[in-house]
């Protein structure tokens, strides 16, 4: 078991801020956990611009945000295990990861959890009707699009009108891809009033309000969805369904954070929100690991998971060196 | 070339014939339309492996159950590296009629040879299945009942199988079948023709198809759909057995399974249908399930379910029909196997053989069987301290590749070594994107791994077999 | 009385404009002075910012690119089309300028949005 002062799991916009606000009040020993190949978590994949407005004041990409700050954390020569995959964490601080050819056994005096969110599912809602090809999280759309240069289908139907919904409307019809419609349940878009007016609106493509997908057709790939009317309950409106024709689902129905590390070790999670509880600041009930990013909640802004996990980081190497009472 | 045997369908009853039959000196083919063994009925099975109880004590299926229990807790899990998990079951009563109820299925049980059944009193329940509405006032107990991940005891076999010399042709649909003698088939595929002996009809929801191919017209068979919900590992010990209510006419009733991998289960329903496709789920379906095992387990609740699915039970009358047609000679039916078909498998296996030899089949045996098939390595079931062996042995045991899970590069790689040739055939091999995220985070590596291992275009890969590209263009 | 959704920055202010002969006289309910820039440009000549992907033969397959000024709208597809031609297999940085004046417009060039090193 190697002792080390400051282990952070992910590095995503959270994990490199901790690591940068920890090394600012003076830790000496940080170590830095990624499945990836790459820093910068999620925002590699995040393309569009709309990043940084409060942070570097000015409108930068996913990537170009990722790179700042992974260009700080290495001239501030904080070191970083890639391709490392942390599998348990115990309530004594103790880290299990495993990488290709190792598996590392860690104790840190403070743990930060930067582990992200994931997305909902379509078994979440839950949308009934076939299992084809063809649905696909958002997320792992614009993955497929983004860093592969895989193209899922022609034309694409939008379940939620979050913002990844919302850019990935506008990122498949650039690349050629026809988008149908953008199904929402709630009266009203989760996501900003800019990216309805850029990503749909500049395109004219229909948004759905108080509607809902109640069935995918097609049983090999996704043929059409149905789709209805619903009331305030969220209940079919009783002969108002239609189909539209698709090939493809892509399903934005929001995000939750991640947290199952935490919970294997003991720690209390929120069953609402997922979140861990608590009770001082960024400090998850086991003493001593702490907790930020969209981890610790879902945020809508990637300035304020670095202004706030810059702050967590902080704390959390004042408690390894036994500053935080 | 002639065969002696074509098996249709690698479903489990097709799969775990084609694997007593490779004991012997036999030259069979295995015909599977799909694109991957257990890719019909078999891959929404619940996995139980049944006691025997709730069924007549004098139908074949039961007996057959029976024995196909005993066959899998004495000698077959072993074989073949099966993650068999005897976990037991419980049948509830909740008022005093019903507990009557309980001591007739317990005669009936009895009387078929199920090992080991007792009423439980209330005091009993409370230790052992605390979880259990309190209005249950006893159950019949089971222990010889288990669990199994259904498709990979097919994959099992089926590896078994053509490690001993059975040829498997999948994407193999029959077309016709045409007898031009007694014992003497052509069978005309998609692709090919083969010549055969005998035919053995184990073809599941089209078995009605099959057999009507060659004139046979009471093979009727109607598909019963029966939707499933899985919870989130976080709740696998809901349930420490297997718990049922008293069975109606048609259903053994809405379910707590426990699986082998640990998400729990709650299922079926059982509606009769008449699209042998229809693998839709449905709101009714849902709040059916939820209200039916609500009663047992109260604390089940909505938001622990993470996936679901439906399957159909090929149904032919009460019964399995296991026949031998005389006036057809060299063709079998093992047509309407539908619960328990999972558990009677090996037992079915050896009784349809049987009938082969009395009709002809030659039953010299293979000095050089090899009975073991060498169990795959699953991260997920073993402790962190053997993992880490593993992977000082091999790297690639520590390239974790689905993060819910814990699955590896080197499992998937394994699993395509072993037959996987799709997305869902990864999963229902390795459970990587079975988890959570359902594949949002893995799915493209998995399609790069795939790509790779099997030379082929990101363009090619599917979901499950024709049709089903993951994507249209690459950009 | 013209309504406007501002998308000069997430704050997406809605914004209340008078418009005469095609042009933009007063803007109302915008938290900042963009605001006025952005609906006088929006109604008089919309221009949007790219965001995309070129192909790279290096270790990082597809590269995020961003056009470092907005683009007419009308001409988007045009631009887009431009983009997908180029091809990138020397090692970039962030910030790095890889092609000028797409479509022969002064001032709109690609720039690469991460470093690829090898």
């Amino acid at each position: 078991m190697k002792e080390r002062e400051i282990v952070i799991i992910g590095a995503g916009p959270a994990g490199l801020a901790a690591a940068l606000g920890a090394k600012d009040k003076g830790a000496k020993d940080i170590l830095i956990i990624e499945r990836d190949q790459y820093l910068g978590g999620i925002l590699n994949q995040c393309i569009h611009n709309g990043f940084g407005l409060h942070r570097f004041k000015e409108e930068l990409t996913g990537p170009e945000y990722a790179q700042r700050y992974a260009d700080m954390v290495k001239s501030a020569g904080i070191e970083i295990s890639d391709r490392t995959f942390a599998v348990k964490i115990t309530n004594k601080k103790e880290i299990f990861c495993l990488k290709p050819g190792e598996m590392m056994k860690l104790k840190a005096k403070a743990i930060i959890l930067a582990t992200g969110c994931r997305e909902r599912t379509r078994e979440m809602i839950p949308i009934h009707g076939f299992r084809p090809s063809g649905v696909y999280p958002a997320g792992l759309a614009q993955k497929m699009i983004n860093i592969e240069g895989w193209i899922p289908g022609e034309e694409a139907v939008i379940i939620g009108s979050g913002d990844i919904g919302l850019i990935m409307a506008r990122r498949m019809i650039f690349e050629g891809m026809k988008v149908k419609a953008v199904i929402e349940i709630m009266p009203k878009s989760r996501g900003l009033r800019r990216n309805i007016r850029q990503c749909l609106e500049d395109f004219s493509i229909p948004l759905y309000l108080s509607h809902k997908v109640t069935k995918i057709h097609g049983k090999e790939r996704v043929e059409k969805v149905s789709v209805c009317k619903v009331d305030e309950s969220f209940k079919e409106i009783k002969d108002t369904s239609f189909d539209i024709k698709c090939d493809t689902v892509l399903v934005s129905v929001g995000l939750i954070p991640e947290n199952e590390l935490l919970e294997a070790a003991g720690g209390l999670i929120d069953k609402k929100t997922n979140s861990p509880v608590c009770l001082k600041p960024y400090q998850t009930s086991i003493e001593g690991i702490f907790s930020c990013g969209n981890c610790n909640k879902v945020y809508d802004l990637v300035d304020w998971v670095s202004r706030d996990s810059y702050e967590a980081g902080g704390l959390a190497a004042m408690y390894a060196n036994g500053e935080l009472k | 070339m002639k065969y002696d045997v074509a098996i249709i369908g690698a479903g489990i009853t097709g799969a775990a014939l084609a694997r007593e039959l490779s004991k012997y000196e036999l030259n069979i083919i295995l015909l599977e339309k799909e694109i991957e063994p257990a890719f019909g009925v078999s891959k929404s099975n619940s996995g139980i492996i049944h006691s025997g109880t709730q069924n007549p004590s004098d139908s074949l299926k039961g007996k057959l159950c029976v024995e196909g229990n005993r066959l899998m807790r004495e000698e077959i899990a072993k074989d073949l590296g099966l993650n068999f998990i005897q976990c037991g079951q419980l049948i509830t009563a909740f008022d005093e009629e019903e507990k009557k109820k309980l001591f007739e299925i317990k005669q009936e049980g009895e009387k078929l040879g199920v090992p080991g059944l007792e009423i439980k009193d209330r005091q009993w329940l409370n230790k052992n299945e605390p979880n259990l509405s309190k209005e249950v006032i006893a159950a019949l107990f089971s222990p010889s009942a288990g669990i199994i991940s259904p498709y990979r005891y097919v994959y099992a076999l089926i590896e078994n199988a053509t490690d001993n010399g059975v040829i498997l042709k999948t994407e193999s649909k029959v077309l016709a079948i045409e007898q031009k003698g007694p014992k003497d088939f052509e069978i005309k595929t998609e692709k090919e023709y083969f010549k055969t002996s005998f035919v053995v009809n184990c073809a599941g929801l089209y078995a009605q198809e099959i057999a009507e191919m060659i004139g046979i017209k009471d093979i009727k068979i109607v598909p019963r759909k029966g939707e499933e919900y899985l919870l989130d590992k976080k709740r696998e010990n809901i349930s420490n057995h297997i718990i049922f209510p008293l069975p109606s006419k048609n259903s053994k009733g809405i379910l707590m399974i426990k699986t082998s991998d640990g998400n729990p289960m709650i299922g079926p329903t059982a509606h009769e249908i008449e699209d042998k496709e229809d693998l839709s789920t449905t709101e009714n379906g849902l709040n059916e399930v939820l209200e039916g095992v609500k009663r047992m387990i109260p604390s089940v609740d909505k938001s622990d379910i993470i996936a679901y699915f439906a399957g159909l039970r090929p149904s032919c009358g009460k019964d399995f029909v296991i026949r031998y047609e005389k006036n057809r000679d060299g063709f079998l039916n093992m047509a309407g196997i539908q619960s328990p078909g999972l558990t009677a498998a090996p037992a079915s296996a050896a009784y349809a053989a049987d009938i082969l030899f009395k009709n002809g089949l030659s039953c010299a045996k293979k000095k050089n069987f090899k009975k073991y098939r060498q169990r795959p390595i699953h991260l997920f079931q073993i402790p962190l301290s053997k993992t880490e062996e593993l992977i000082q042995k091999d790297p690639s045991y520590g390239d974790i590749v689905c993060r819910c899970e814990m699955v590896s590069a080197m499992e998937i790689r394994q699993a395509i070594k072993r037959g996987a040739k799709t997305l869902d055939g990864i999963k229902f091999r390795t459970r990587a994107q079975a988890g959570r995220c359902h594949g949002g985070f893995c799915t493209s590596r998995i399609m790069k791994i795939l790509s790779e291992e099997l030379n082929i275009s990101p363009l090619e890969i599917t979901k499950k077999g024709k049709n089903s590209n993951i994507i249209k263009r690459i950009k | 009385m013209n309504k406007l959704v501002c998308i000069a920055c997430p704050a997406g202010c809605e914004m209340i404009l008078e418009i005469k002969n095609g042009k933009v006289i007063s803007v109302k309910n915008n938290k900042c002075p963009k605001g006025s820039t952005y609906a006088a440009e929006e109604i008089e000549s919309p221009k949007r910012v790219i965001t995309t992907c070129v192909k790279t033969d290096l270790s990082v397959k597809w590269l995020p690119v961003k056009t470092s000024s907005p683009v007419p709208k009308e001409k988007l597809f045009d631009f887009l089309a431009e983009i997908s031609k180029i091809k990138i297999s020397k090692p970039v940085k962030a910030g790095d300028k890889i092609a000028e004046k797409l479509l022969g417009f002064e001032g709109i060039d690609l720039i690469a949005g991460r470093t690829i090193e090898i």
